[in-house]
């Protein structure tokens, strides 16, 4: 119950083909021109052209492979942002949004989301200067699962003429998302969530021509004569050796959303959580935080045990259930604020494309006999 | 002349030009590290196919924005375009 961190389990073909990688054609790509070096390479390109499908953008080249969605979101706002820069960004916004946001010296501004954790995108607007360099939005918070309406936020930015950057750590995979059409600049995501790859993949999407600042320089197998890093995309943002087999698995994974539909598995994990709201609701003093089933949501559901120290009762869940959920500030603490759980945090439910009706029942259970135990 | 080679910028370019050729007009190439007398910023990857259809390939780049260091000789590594 904890998809939200990271897609457990993983497909078994994911899982297959990282093995198959590791066994058969593990080599270095983009360095040497032998068969293997060249099959690694191919593996590689392959990923890219079936993630410039799901995002909508044409250039494989604008697929940047990165460890993660923080280290994506980190070359965008740090190759855009300094100290005289302003942005905007939500208050559903996660750390790998605001430390490296802190760490520019950047001014900013924040869009209160309301107690649901859903931002308006006039109040987007409201905040634009005239040095506003980038505008930052969640696709979906990490910690009540409210989707943003980051297509209208995205279409405000484009009116201004400011780069926008989705953060799609929440969603990718199962939010429909095209980047040409809804005028995302850049996209950020983790492989290892919505897209079902191994943890160590992340993406970059770029569909803008502004120049970023290069954020690590290194040894990128072309141009090696030249100690500036290269202009050319990705190079510009690949630098040392890319994690080969899992962009074998993430590849893997993508073909399993294409397989079953994207939209089937929204379905799925919809049905889910609105499942566990739904029977969680019924227990006395177990309260659902953000919790908004007429709006667009993903599959994450925070609550929070009146009487019962969030982090007590995850540990109880893992110990004597076996379930295993993540609580306390979920790495968003302006999140938290916003939702009023600034003080307790909450325990994060996140159910994921493999999860069943049997596993939300046993879930609920649990819950039941923890507050009952617990109970005044 | 019997092949040319179409030297790239990146590996990730190479594979782009190559597919394109394949998917849109059946053209088979071979992907190989450019030659360092050719690779004059050192290290990267071109495309080698037959020069008949090399006209086709040129196309290509202008249409797809792929940008190229030069279509040379495969046997001289004289410069063609």
């Amino acid at each position: 119950m904890d998809n939200a961190a990271t897609a457990w389990p993983k497909p078994l073909k994911v899982t297959d083909e990282v093995a198959n990688c590791l066994l058969y054609y593990c080599a270095n790509p983009g360095r040497s021109g032998h068969d293997m070096a060249l099959k690694a390479e191919e593996c590689i390109f392959k990923c890219r052209c079936k993630l410039c499908e799901m995002f909508g953008i044409d250039d494989p080249a604008k697929v940047i492979f990165t460890q993660n969605a923080t280290h994506a979101l980190n070359i965008v706002i740090k190759g855009l942002l300094s100290r005289d820069s302003h942005a905007v960004i939500t208050s559903m916004e996660h750390n790998s949004v605001l430390r490296p946001l802190a760490a520019t010296g950047a001014m900013y501004d924040t869009v209160m989301a309301d107690k649901d954790g859903y931002v308006n995108e006039q109040d987007v607007e409201k905040l634009i200067k005239s040095n506003t360099s980038l505008i930052i939005c969640t696709l979906s918070s990490n910690v009540c699962g409210s989707v943003q309406p980051f297509d209208k936020i995205a279409k405000i930015a484009k009116k201004h003429n400011i780069p926008f950057l989705l953060d799609a750590s929440q969603g990718a995979g199962v939010i429909d998302i095209d980047m040409n059409k809804m005028h995302i600049d850049y996209l950020a995501a983790p492989g290892h969530k919505g897209l079902l790859g191994p943890t160590g993949t992340g993406v970059l999407c770029i569909n803008s021509n502004i120049r970023l600042r290069s954020f690590m320089q290194g040894g990128t197998g072309s141009e090696s004569k030249i100690i500036s890093q290269p202009e050319t995309l990705p190079d510009r943002f690949e630098s040392g050796t890319l994690n080969v087999a899992g962009i074998a698995g993430l590849s893997a994974g993508i073909d399993f959303i294409n397989t079953h539909g994207r939209q089937n598995i929204l379905n799925h994990e919809s049905m889910m959580t609105n499942m566990l709201a739904s029977k969680l609701s019924d227990i006395p003093n177990v309260r659902l935080i953000g919790y908004n089933s007429l709006k667009p949501r993903t599959a994450v559901l925070s609550v929070v045990i009146d009487g019962v120290d969030s982090l007590i009762a995850a540990s109880k869940l893992n110990t004597c259930y076996d379930i295993a959920v993540r609580a306390g500030f979920h790495c968003a603490y302006t999140a938290h604020c916003t939702l009023g759980t600034q003080n307790t945090g909450t325990i994060r439910f996140s159910p994921g494309v493999f999860n069943t009706r049997d596993d939300i029942e046993k879930v609920c259970s649990a819950v039941n006999q923890i507050a009952l135990q617990n109970a005044v | 002349m019997n092949k040319v080679l179409i030297v790239l910028l990146s590996s990730t370019s190479a594979f782009s030009m190559k597919t394109m050729l394949e998917t849109r007009y059946k053209i088979h190439s071979r992907i190989i590290q450019a030659p360092a007398k050719l690779a004059y910023l050192g290290c990267t990857y071109c495309i080698e196919l037959d020069a008949s259809d090399m006209k086709t390939a040129v196309n290509l780049l202008r249409v797809s924005g792929v940008s190229s260091k030069g279509i040379y000789n495969a046997d001289t590594y004289e410069k063609i375009l």
